[in-house]
């Protein structure tokens, strides 16, 4: 799994490959080495084949942790797949889909 | 309300009897009685009378100034009585001035003074008589007390003058009230019967007068003979009233005295009865109650004896009284012992079904790219069918169905023979013909009541995919192939086991595909019948096996068949069904001791064949997220408990589904034990256990769980 990270007016996280027990904690590890200084925090799915359940604990915990220092976050691009699973855990009503 | 029927003791029968009876004694007793107390009364009354007579006798003899003239007469003191009176009565009476005052008083004083004595009694003067009345008291008081002794009214002595038809009073009662002195003459009127009294044609004269005080009763004495033409006469009255009260007093004593022998007759009857009978009777009676009260509780059925020794029926209806209860009590001992007997029978043959079922190897069985699947349903408590599998090695499966002839204990043990002949020898078997000669042998040494068993064995080689195969005398197998069709095996027959030594087994042998199931079934299945007689048969069989995707759908499916034409009649075979299918297009893939890299490995293996196969990407993506969640879950438990020592992972392309197979043999654990929880649920518990099985349900199309010959097998299908 790769991750392309953008600072701009937003920070950006681009993910290429899956999001599941095995890649899932490279994410939460480069979230938390990043100094935000933006308001809003994106993560784009684009390039995601899938999310597992570990994936979503990381988003998880990197929404509580952007909640606690009041600032946004929002996930781009996700695929039917992800979708899916977004709807049925519905993640999509705790995370701002776009 | 039911209406209490009218109930008549005999206590009450013997009373009712002896009370009739005695009422009938004593009624005509008491008619008897009463005339007999009236004439008794009557003649009291008459005996008295003369009594009196007797005793004013005896007193005029000792009290008057009378001498006796010897005239060597017999007659008494009343008579020379007479005598005084008489002749001076007759010449005062023949005397021409009898009606001068002076002369009748002279009469009078005449007569009292040589009767009383002179100056004795009383000088009175008569009003309305106009005359001068002696009336000699102390006799008067003597005449009375005369009266109250002999309970008579009045007594009179007088003289009748018969030829004058004059009565001459001497002695009366009521003298002082009524005023008549001795010597008083008075006219009289003579009835016909007083007449023929005095004629002395009839000695004793009753008549029943009124006056108007009272009706009474008078007696008439005839009281001394002599003068013809005077006769002397006592005189009693009697009241009636008194009479006849006196009579009622007589009747009433006796009533009493018959009512009280009644009375004392029906107690006397009433005790000797109750003692003699009836005692006995509520005895017997008392016996019969208390042994059907206590028939209600079957630990407290006894014999209920009484004290009764009579030698009469009563003493016989109680004997046999007794020996029915006794006869019962036998009986229900026999009958609970019975029932023990087969209730322990029962328990025990239940144990034995258990047993019997427990021996027989899972119902389910997953191996490489094979699935069995087993159905078993006795129609006794134990029966006489079987199935087996066992892998001889990594390569080889046996399968094995059996019917033994007959049901219950007996084929049981005969079955239980067979199948543990059956694996020993074939293991160590190359010829399955071999085998099944050896088998037979040993089943029909010593085999006198001639059981024998039906089987069907096969060897699948999963390398070669060869299938060779044995019967004896069994039903043949269906095959169903990849696309769908059904039909029988048509196979050697040979003969049943265990009836006829040294026969030559033939085994044959077919080479499978993937996609066919062998379907093996008893003879319980196919002859089935409903309330028509009709059987279940081949077509309806291979009509059933046409439907159903699943493996285990399909045996449920012929199930369900089976129950709907049975209409609810109890099955007389035990029904066995077995199923081998060949997965088509399936992947295995093995880890020993797996950790978290196992995850990667499936993963892409399982990517390339289902990319090779085309199958959609999204689907493939679902497949890997489901690879990511159960191995997850089931290498992260196994690190809670024991650790896991081997991982299966299969999948099967099936119609553009994937299917995937996790075997693991790790602690019992079904993850779909756990419930779908909403994303709020989630959220709230924090990080969420069963977040991911809950994603792998809501994707998946079809989740199983079986614990399987200590596996746990997860069945999804995408």
């Amino acid at each position: 799994m790769e991750i392309g990270v953008n600072h701009g007016e937003n920070l950006v996280f681009s993910i290429k490959g899956r999001l599941d027990t095995v890649t899932s904690p490279e994410l939460l590890e480069a979230f938390e080495k990043e100094v935000i200084a933006e308001n809003l925090v994106v993560i784009d799915f684009a390039a995601l084949d899938y999310i597992s359940s570990a994936g979503l604990r990381v988003l998880l915990t990197i929404k509580k942790e952007l909640d606690a220092k009041g600032k946004a976050l929002e996930i781009h691009n996700l695929n039917e797949v992800v979708k899916e699973v977004f709807k049925v855990t519905g993640f999509g009503n705790i995370l701002s889909v776009k | 309300m039911a209406k209490k029927s009218f109930r008549f003791p005999i206590l009450a029968k013997v009373i009712f009897l002896t009370g009739v009876l005695t009422a009938l004694v004593s009624g005509s007793a008491l008619v008897t009685a009463s005339i007999l107390s009236y004439s008794r009364t009557r003649d009291n009354y008459i005996q008295n009378t003369v009594h009196a007579g007797e005793t004013l006798d005896s007193y005029i003899s000792l009290s008057f100034n009378v001498e006796i003239t010897s005239s060597g007469k017999q007659t008494t003191p009343m008579a020379l009585f007479a005598d005084v009176i008489i002749p001076r009565y007759e010449s005062y009476i023949e005397n021409p001035e009898k009606d001068n005052p002076d002369v009748y008083a002279t009469y009078i004083d005449d007569l009292n003074t040589a009767l009383f004595g002179a100056g004795q009694g009383m000088i009175g003067y008569s009003e309305d008589m106009g005359r001068r009345n002696h009336v000699y008291v102390p006799f008067i008081t003597y005449m009375q007390n005369i009266c109250l002794d002999y309970d008579i009214r009045d007594v009179y002595v007088d003289i009748y003058d018969k030829e004058r038809n004059n009565l001459i009073v001497f002695a009366n009662n009521q003298s002082v009230i009524s005023g008549d002195p001795c010597g008083e003459i008075k006219a009289m009127d003579m009835s016909q019967e007083l007449f023929d009294f005095y004629q002395g044609s009839a000695k004793k004269y009753r008549s029943d007068t009124t006056d108007l005080v009272d009706t009474y009763l008078k007696a008439t004495l005839p009281f001394a003979e002599g003068n013809q033409n005077f006769y002397l006469m006592l005189h009693t009255k009697k009241s009636l009233t008194e009479f006849n009260e006196e009579s009622l007093r007589n009747i009433t004593t006796q009533i009493l005295i018959s009512l009280g022998a009644a009375i004392v007759l029906m107690a006397v009857y009433a005790v000797l009865a109750k003692f003699f009978i009836i005692n006995n009777i509520t005895k017997a009676k008392s016996s019969a109650i208390e042994f059907t009260e206590s028939m209600s509780n079957k630990n407290n059925l006894a014999v209920a004896y009484r004290d009764v020794n009579s030698r009469d029926e009563v003493g016989d209806v109680y004997r046999c009284i007794i020996a029915m209860e006794e006869a019962i009590v036998s009986y229900v001992d026999t009958l609970a012992e019975a029932k023990n007997a087969e209730a322990k029978m029962n328990a025990e043959l239940q144990v034995a079904s258990k047993i019997q079922l427990e021996s027989l190897p899972n119902p389910t069985f997953f191996y490489k790219n094979s699935e069995l699947r087993a159905y078993i349903k006795p129609a006794k408590e134990v029966g006489g069918d079987f199935y087996d599998y066992f892998l001889i090695d990594d390569d080889h499966l046996v399968l094995v169905i059996a019917d033994v002839s007959g049901k219950g204990v007996p084929a049981s043990l005969f079955m239980m023979k067979a199948k543990e002949n059956i694996r020993s020898i074939v293991s160590h078997s190359n010829s399955l013909g071999d085998a099944f000669y050896e088998i037979n042998n040993i089943l029909s040494f010593n085999n006198k009541e001639n059981y024998f068993v039906t089987a069907f064995l096969a060897i699948y080689e999963y390398s070669s995919h060869k299938f060779r195969f044995i019967n004896a005398g069994h039903e043949r197998p269906y095959i169903i192939k990849k696309d769908g069709s059904v039909a029988h095996l048509e196979i050697k027959p040979n003969f049943v086991l265990g009836l006829y030594e040294d026969f030559k087994y033939e085994e044959e042998s077919i080479t499978l595909e993937e996609g066919d199931k062998i379907f093996l079934h008893t003879d319980g299945l196919n002859e089935a019948i409903n309330n028509k007689q009709e059987e279940f048969g081949y077509l309806r069989i291979k009509e059933a096996l046409t439907k159903g995707e699943e493996d285990d759908t399909k045996l449920k499916i012929i199930e369900e068949e089976l129950a709907k034409f049975s209409e609810g009649l109890e099955p007389f075979d035990d029904t066995t069904m077995l199923l081998f299918d060949l997965k088509v297009d399936y992947q295995e893939f093995n880890y020993k001791n797996p950790g978290y890299d196992v995850i990667e490995d499936a993963t892409n293996k399982i990517n390339k064949y289902l990319e090779k196969n085309k199958i959609d990407k999204d689907k493939i993506s679902k497949v890997d997220i489901i690879l990511d969640e159960v191995l997850n879950n089931i290498i992260s438990y196994s690190r809670t408990k024991e650790a896991i020592k081997e991982i299966s992972v299969g999948v099967e392309i099936k119609c553009d589904e994937a299917k995937l197979y996790f075997l693991d043999n790790g602690h019992k654990f079904d993850p779909l034990a756990t419930t779908i929880r909403t994303a709020e649920e989630n959220i709230e518990n924090g990080i969420i256990g069963g977040l991911g099985i809950s994603i792998v349900r809501q994707i998946s199309k079809e989740v199983k769980y079986i614990y399987n010959d200590k596996k746990n097998v997860l069945i999804v299908r995408v």
